[in-house]
């Protein structure tokens, strides 16, 4: 990708079981004291921030600023993508490209526990046709079952509350992104055609594109996908040219319990902590929306 | 670093209730304007940066359903949403997109319908550990930091009148805005219902339906499309404490503009603003925050924000003038409003403002503001 | 003409927000022992209510409680003629109202809560109040009635 180059200098989270008990903030805060430690810096060498967070889903307006404290983001920079957090990692890393920033902190969060995780779902439907009809995530991806017409029963992956954070920045260090790609599906489910995603292929040609992946299968070491159902796994890894690719979800995927918006970034985290391991190249994969109207993909490597 | 300008605008009629045009028509329109003012089509957007409070009209994930709205189907496209500041957020963020290098073209779409949610309701939904009980909205918290800024500055209710009136007066010569009320007076501001004291209904911004798009290219793209881009040379951002009770004698000191301005107008190398800057678009929710963030964007001395409204320094023809298009008191589609501010300053350096054109405009201020006290200030010029 | 079409939705969404360490004593406190408590900084010094794992300003964390009485200084006052809903009933609240942003003794940030008083000229930056309390108290600010003037 572009210089200068985009280095992961550190990378923290809390854990994902449910926590009734804890506030957001004190959730926040914790993955991001482990994020620095992890980077070795303290909250002085941070930029700015770009945090991922929906309002519907933590019950309040504005939501990000009940973290602007604990984010270190009082007198200083913070932007919000409502949305997955690996999205909110791309455009971290676009700041930073920018010349704006030399390092910014990305944090994702939610509390899948807290409300009606399939309900709030309805209100991401069109008002006038869709939403009527009771539609919700769930739905969209049964619907999308039965288009593939897969035998597998349908197994969402159980809510979970936590965050996850990583700090991004033009210094170098060995872990760094190659390439990244988002976009947009249509919203229409019966304009779809739920047995393809060409959002994901979109996103992954741009990502290969700028990181120079020619051959998925063999160019990759590890990849992490973001399967909110369990027979999104395959058709994720399909769509990417990763049929039989041996390291898929070595983490065990989303079914061991990842919080919504967080889902995408610990993907990223999960491929990082294993590249320190191993050498290699490592695809992140993010989505949000009805049957992954939204994707998001990111290229790291070491 | 690549130098980006915006090279287009455009905007929805804004009123009341756009009862003609659902949420994803209302973005469509604002997105053809722009695209036709840049003299791009569609196919040409590399990305799509989304600003909307969509608690507002109870949604969820909006870029969903609007998104196409925008010409986003299998584009890069991404939304920001913080309070307020959305629109200006939003523009920040597309501008680092641009000077990113991944894209040459990007565009930047805000909105909001208000009148299809329950715009209070979503006001309501503080911190329900701690103030959600007393919630007064908007006008409840304005009212609060408008005594401490009475008590403290001196200003009266007819100089705050006085800045309502510039703004719809301004907006009777935009077409767009929402409140046009070219006949206005101090004394109808000042007769207008009491909302909390001292705030008038007239003194307060409107809730307002509509759609603001802008286009932003990258230095090569934006010379070969546009002969007078209006290119960004400062953007800032800064936020606050999340409880109105942290903020001291917050519309006062708004410690974030101030530094944000500080810090812009070093990045630039303005030293005079009130001199060097030829028109302000402020991001002002009611007639006296406007006054009070002259001083915080260092127009004049402290204390003396009230003479500038006084002697008619802010006015059309002025040494500085505020607001050429209305200002978010005569048009407030909260998603929208931050990036009505950007589009209308960037109106201003490509000289095509049209009635409400400032003339001879080389560098314009925009700012964005939301929730309790963030700050968001961005700064065009006609120089590269 | 035209006839406009509508299609209605309405919302029900149910929230169960956590309090953690800091908001639990705090809640506590003030339902047990009609005590406010505060945290204060250590760098700053500064006593913040409500409490928060973390200093903004600081960038710290608070681990030290601190008591601040329930009588204070109005540093902003107002009064809301407006019907504004009340999220706790979901009706309009009775206007007018007064209310304040309350500097209790003994905090640096101040508390917006209801003053007795709505008569806009009987409001006055800097004057005294202290808190009425309701009989029987669950830990939220709602066990305060209002806050009333007292002469000092």
């Amino acid at each position: 990708m572009k210089a200068p180059p985009i280095s992961i200098l550190g990378v923290g989270r809390t854990d994902y079981e449910p926590k009734p008990g804890t506030t957001i903030p004190e959730l926040v805060y914790r993955a991001v004291q482990a994020a620095l430690t992890d980077a070795g810096l303290t909250m002085r060498n941070i930029g700015a921030r770009v945090t991922a967070s929906v309002d519907l889903w933590d019950g309040l307006t504005a939501s990000n600023v009940m973290i602007t404290e604990v984010v270190g983001a009082v007198m200083q920079p913070e932007s919000r993508v409502a949305g997955d957090g690996l999205l909110a990692a791309c455009h971290g890393a676009m700041s930073i490209l920018s010349g704006t920033y030399q390092t910014v902190l990305i944090v994702a969060h939610c509390k899948s526990t807290m409300g009606d995780r399939w309900g709030i779902t309805n209100w991401t439907f069109d008002p006038i046709y869709q939403q009527p009809l009771g539609l919700d995530d769930y739905y969209a991806a049964a619907l999308q079952v039965s288009a593939l017409r897969s035998s597998a029963p349908l197994f969402a992956c159980p809510p979970a509350d936590g965050a996850a954070a990583i700090i991004l920045s033009s210094i170098p260090a060995p872990i760094t992104i190659r390439g990244m790609g988002w976009a947009l599906d249509e919203h229409y489910l019966g304009d779809r055609d739920l047995t393809d995603s060409p959002a994901l292929r979109q996103a992954a040609r741009r990502a290969y594109n700028l990181a120079g992946i020619i051959d998925p299968k063999h160019d990759f070491t590890f990849v992490e996908l973001s399967d909110h159902f369990d027979y999104q796994r395959a058709l994720w890894a399909s769509i990417l040219g990763l049929d039989g690719f041996p390291n898929l979800n070595l983490s065990g995927g989303l079914a061991r319990g990842v919080p919504s918006f967080v889902a995408g970034l610990d993907c990223l985290i999960e491929i990082v902590l294993r590249l320190r391991e191993k050498t290699g190249i490592g695809l992140a994969h993010g989505c949000w929306g009805p049957a992954g109207q939204g994707q998001v993909v990111m290229v790291v490597g070491q | 670093m690549r130098r980006v300008a915006i090279i287009g605008t455009g905007q929805t009629k804004h009123t009341k209730s756009h009862n003609d045009l659902n949420q994803a028509e209302l973005v469509h329109q604002a997105t053809t304007r722009a695209l036709v003012d840049a003299k791009i089509s569609f196919r040409d957007v590399d990305a799509i940066i989304l600003s909307n409070m969509e608690l507002f009209e109870g949604r969820a994930l909006p870029e969903m359903w609007v998104g196409e709205g925008a010409g986003g189907y299998l584009k890069p496209v991404m939304k920001i949403a913080t309070g307020g500041t959305s629109g200006t957020s939003a523009c920040i963020a597309g501008c680092h997109q641009c000077a990113s290098g991944l894209f040459d073209i990007v565009l930047v779409v805000g909105w909001e319908k208000h009148s299809e949610g329950a715009t209070q309701t979503g006001m309501a939904l503080t911190d329900p550990l701690w103030d959600r009980n007393i919630a007064s909205g908007a006008v409840g918290n304005f009212a609060l930091s408008i005594s401490q800024y009475m008590a403290e500055r001196g200003v009266t209710p007819e100089q705050a009148a006085k800045v309502a009136v510039k703004a719809r007066r301004n907006a009777a010569k935009n077409p767009y805005a929402h409140l046009q009320m070219p006949d206005i007076t101090v004394d109808q501001v000042l007769s207008s219902r009491m909302l909390a004291n001292p705030v008038h209904l007239l003194d307060m911004c409107p809730q307002s339906d509509g759609a603001c798009a802008l286009v932003y290219a990258a230095e090569d793209r934006a010379e070969s499309l546009c002969a007078r881009p209006a290119w960004v040379r400062a953007t800032v951002t800064r936020h606050d404490q999340p409880y109105i009770g942290d903020l001291d004698r917050r519309l006062l000191t708004m410690r974030t503009l101030r530094d944000a301005a500080r810090e812009a107008y070093q990045q630039v190398g303005i030293t005079d603003p009130l001199r060097q800057i030829d028109v302000a678009e402020i991001y002002e929710p009611v007639s006296y925050a406007e006054l009070a963030w002259y001083e915080a964007l260092g127009l004049c001395a402290e204390g003396a924000a009230a003479r500038l409204i006084d002697d008619g320094s802010t006015e059309m023809d002025g040494v500085l003038p505020v607001n050429p298009s209305g200002g978010v008191l005569s048009t407030n589609p909260v998603g929208a409003s931050g990036v009505i501010r950007v589009a209308e300053a960037a109106m201003q350096v490509m000289d095509r403002a049209g009635a409400h054109q400032v003339e001879n405009v080389r560098t314009a201020l925009a700012t964005g503001y939301g929730v309790y006290a963030w700050s968001d200030v961005i700064i065009l010029s006609i120089d590269k | 003409m035209t006839e406009q079409l509508r299609i209605s939705h309405t919302m029900n969404m149910e929230w169960r927000y956590g309090t953690s360490w800091y908001f639990a004593k705090f809640i506590r406190a003030l339902r047990d022992k009609r005590r406010i408590l505060g945290l204060r900084c250590p760098v700053c010094r500064r006593v913040y209510l409500p409490p928060r794992p973390v200093c903004g300003n600081c960038y710290a964390e608070m681990r030290e409680w601190v008591e601040v009485k329930d009588t204070g200084t109005v540093r902003a006052a107002t009064v809301v003629h407006v019907p504004i809903i009340d999220p706790v009933t979901g009706q309009p609240r009775p206007a007018p109202y007064g209310m304040a942003l309350i500097q209790l003794d003994g905090a640096d940030t101040t508390l917006n809560y209801y003053l007795a008083e709505n008569d806009p000229t009987k409001l006055r930056i800097g004057m005294r109040v202290r808190a009425v309390w309701r009989e029987q108290r669950t830990g939220t600010l709602s066990d305060i009635v209002y806050f009333k003037e007292v002469s000092s």
